[in-house]
């Protein structure tokens, strides 16, 4: 059993808040990542859980147990971190072994499950080696290998792949993931990367300032982000937030977009919200373009075109500064300052309130 | 021809760098260590005293022969060994219990340190003569303070046993902060990280304590230990202040017999075959403590 339940919790250092009243759950045999950017209150919370630091109010639960004055080692969770922290002394074989060794195993389990999690985890030629001896993922593999050798009620993965290069961190997002799938562990994972978050979560957190901003399935938070800062969070490149002023004339709404007026039935998304003034947003994937002259649409200039294997990227500014990124078939070839027409995919427009920055939702 | 004929290659011009900044130091080196090194080593073989105008003579491995059936250089060995075997330990624990205790910074914990300090910084002599106060057998505060709890005034300097304990008193004294200081140094370059690992995956305090600081502290407890066995060897000013070697020669040490065979008898021959076995015996034992570290490593 594996569940995870925070109420209402505080992390105080001294009067700055580092996590602001943080409630969240999770449930038995799901992989959660708190995802945010640096200082945002994620590497606390998780902190918190294991018992690293201390909870300044609130309550922490696992499974069903108040563990807020528990000891680290009596909270029946297991740690993986950012930086390894592996013990330098001992090779990789009594690494991993440690929390056994602690916990009196005997000799000949401990061989065998040694054994059986470092085959897993591909670092079997390295079980004589001292962790200065490795390279960075052999080292982050050890890393985890001590955390997964023992059962634990949680796992707790702190930027377990921030300090790996590209190839590695791929490759190893790619097996925590079916290790954990595979023997149904409940794991939280901290995490900058969206792209990590995003690959890798039955559900992520998004965090900002101390404070949860939205909890979802990485569809549900790519799809419909809850507010500007997860819309700019999550995604690369993030989603175009477009400033819209509301104008009515002759009984019909326009919508302005710089200098430009937009009937807003040819948008085509039957509804926009009562607000003089709101928030477009709009994922580049979901922009078309048209080089058309007589396109309609709202028209701008190329301002920056890149290919990218099998895609392009290209930039259009609307003037005023306003610049919409678009996602494009490969075939698509333009020349900078080229004029060109955008059309924004009815379906996948949504609307923020300009002051809360919350996502206006359609009655 | 081109400008580049006839430059240096980048290994000759560092080589003519390494010899020029080395120079000065290996200058000194040969005039002060290793002259005076080798004159110690012919000396050893020779009679030769300055106490009386004989011609040097030379004797093979005649003054060995007469130091290695000498009481008086075995109890001086004696010494020197139990100060070692004793003070070691001794003060390593306390070094180490110290340095646990202030690892941890709490407020005015940096104050201690440097307080800390001032036995390794006060000139031993000076230490030495204060030491003597506290010690002396009718106005010293050490037989007040044991008079106040009842105990009968002690004779310090002047028992034996007592004597002995005196100069193991004001080693410990001097040299504690010194280990202290050592490993805190060691302590702090423990990663916060490691602790937070061990005690996640359940170690108590106690097991954190051997199994993963203990350890990552060896290289530094090989080092305080090397160093104390040198230090110990040479050790001289609270025996020649305290004790002066006595009572009789029962606190003698190596470094003050071979002073007094030097600089009070004069006997430069004997002089230099003591200073040669001292030589020889350190060097063994370094060599022996750092095998055994280092298999231990190994293993």
């Amino acid at each position: 059993m594996g569940q995870v339940k925070l109420d209402n919790v505080w992390k105080l250092y001294g009067t700055f808040e580092a996590v602001k009243g943080v409630s969240l759950e999770i449930h038995d045999g799901e992989f959660v990542s708190l995802l945010g950017p640096s200082g945002c209150g994620k590497t606390s919370t998780l902190r918190m859980v294991a018992g690293l630091e201390e909870i300044s109010r609130g309550n922490a639960y696992i499974d069903a147990v108040r563990i807020n004055d528990l000891d680290p080692g009596n909270r029946h969770v297991a740690m993986a971190y950012e930086s390894y922290a592996l013990y330098p002394h001992l090779t990789v074989f009594e690494n991993v072994a440690y929390p056994l060794r602690i916990r009196k195993v005997p000799d000949g389990e401990i061989t065998t499950r040694v054994n059986d999690i470092c085959a897993s985890l591909g670092i079997t030629g390295y079980l004589n080696d001292c962790p200065s001896a490795l390279s960075g993922g052999a080292q982050q593999r050890t890393g985890l290998a001590r955390a997964l050798i023992r059962p634990a009620s949680v796992y707790l993965l702190d930027e377990v792949l921030s300090h790996l290069d590209a190839t590695e961190r791929t490759m190893l997002r790619a097996e925590i993931r079916r290790i954990q799938k595979l023997m149904e562990l409940t794991a939280l994972f901290v995490t900058h990367d969206q792209l990590e978050a995003m690959a890798m979560s039955d559900r992520i957190i998004v965090m900002n300032d101390g404070e949860i901003q939205q909890i979802g399935t990485p569809e549900e938070i790519y799809d419909t982000p809850a507010n500007l800062f997860v819309a700019g969070f999550v995604g690369e490149p993030p989603m175009n937030i477009i400033s819209v002023r509301r104008v009515r004339e002759g009984g019909a709404d326009f919508l302005s977009i710089v200098d430009q007026k937009v009937a807003a039935s040819d948008l085509g998304v039957g509804w926009i919200p009562d607000l003089d003034e709101f928030f477009v947003g709009i994922r580049p994937k979901n922009v078309t373009l048209d080089t058309a002259d007589s396109a309609a649409g709202i028209r701008g200039s190329v301002h920056t075109f890149e290919m990218l294997g099998d895609h392009t990227l290209s930039s259009i500014d609307l003037g005023n500064g306003e610049v919409v990124f678009v996602v494009d078939e490969f075939d698509v070839r333009l020349g900078l300052d080229d004029a060109v027409s955008i059309v924004l995919e009815p379906d996948h427009v949504l609307f923020y309130d300009p002051t809360s920055g919350d996502l206006l939702h359609r009655p | 021809m081109s400008d580049l004929q006839g430059k240096l290659t980048i290994a000759q011009s560092e080589r003519r760098f390494a010899l020029v900044t080395a120079l000065p130091g290996l200058i000194a080196l040969i005039v002060l260590v290793v002259g005076p090194l080798v004159y110690m080593f012919f000396n050893s073989f020779f009679v030769k005293t300055l106490a009386a105008p004989i011609p040097p003579r030379f004797t093979w491995f005649g003054n060995y022969g007469k130091v290695f059936t000498d009481t008086r250089f075995w109890n001086a060995f004696k010494n020197t060994m139990i100060i070692m075997v004793v003070g070691i330990p001794l003060q390593s624990l306390l070094g180490l219990s110290m340095a646990l205790l202030l690892s941890k910074p709490f407020r005015g914990s940096r104050i201690i340190v440097a307080f800390f300090l001032i036995p390794v910084m006060i000139t031993p002599i000076v230490s030495g003569f204060q030491w003597k106060i506290i010690l002396d057998q009718r106005f010293g505060p050490m037989n007040y303070i044991l008079g106040m709890v009842g105990v009968d005034p002690k004779a310090w300097l002047a028992e034996p046993f007592l004597a002995m304990v005196s100069i193991l008193m004001m080693d410990t004294w001097q040299w504690t902060p010194f280990v202290t200081v050592v490993l805190l140094a060691g302590l702090a370059a423990i990663p916060k990280q490691v602790y937070e690992a061990s005690s996640v995956d359940g170690s108590s305090t106690w097991e954190t304590l051997w199994r993963v600081t203990m350890p990552l502290l060896k290289p530094m407890f090989t080092l305080v230990v090397l160093l104390r066995i040198i230090f110990i060897f040479k050790i001289f000013d609270p025996v020649y202040i305290l004790t002066g070697g006595g009572p009789g020669i029962s606190t003698e040490t190596l470094s003050l017999l071979t002073y007094i065979t030097g600089f009070k008898n004069f006997n430069v021959g004997i002089t230099s075959t003591l200073a040669v076995v001292q030589l020889l015996i350190m060097v063994l034992i370094a060599k022996l403590f750092m095998n055994l570290v280092m298999k231990k490593r190994e293993r």
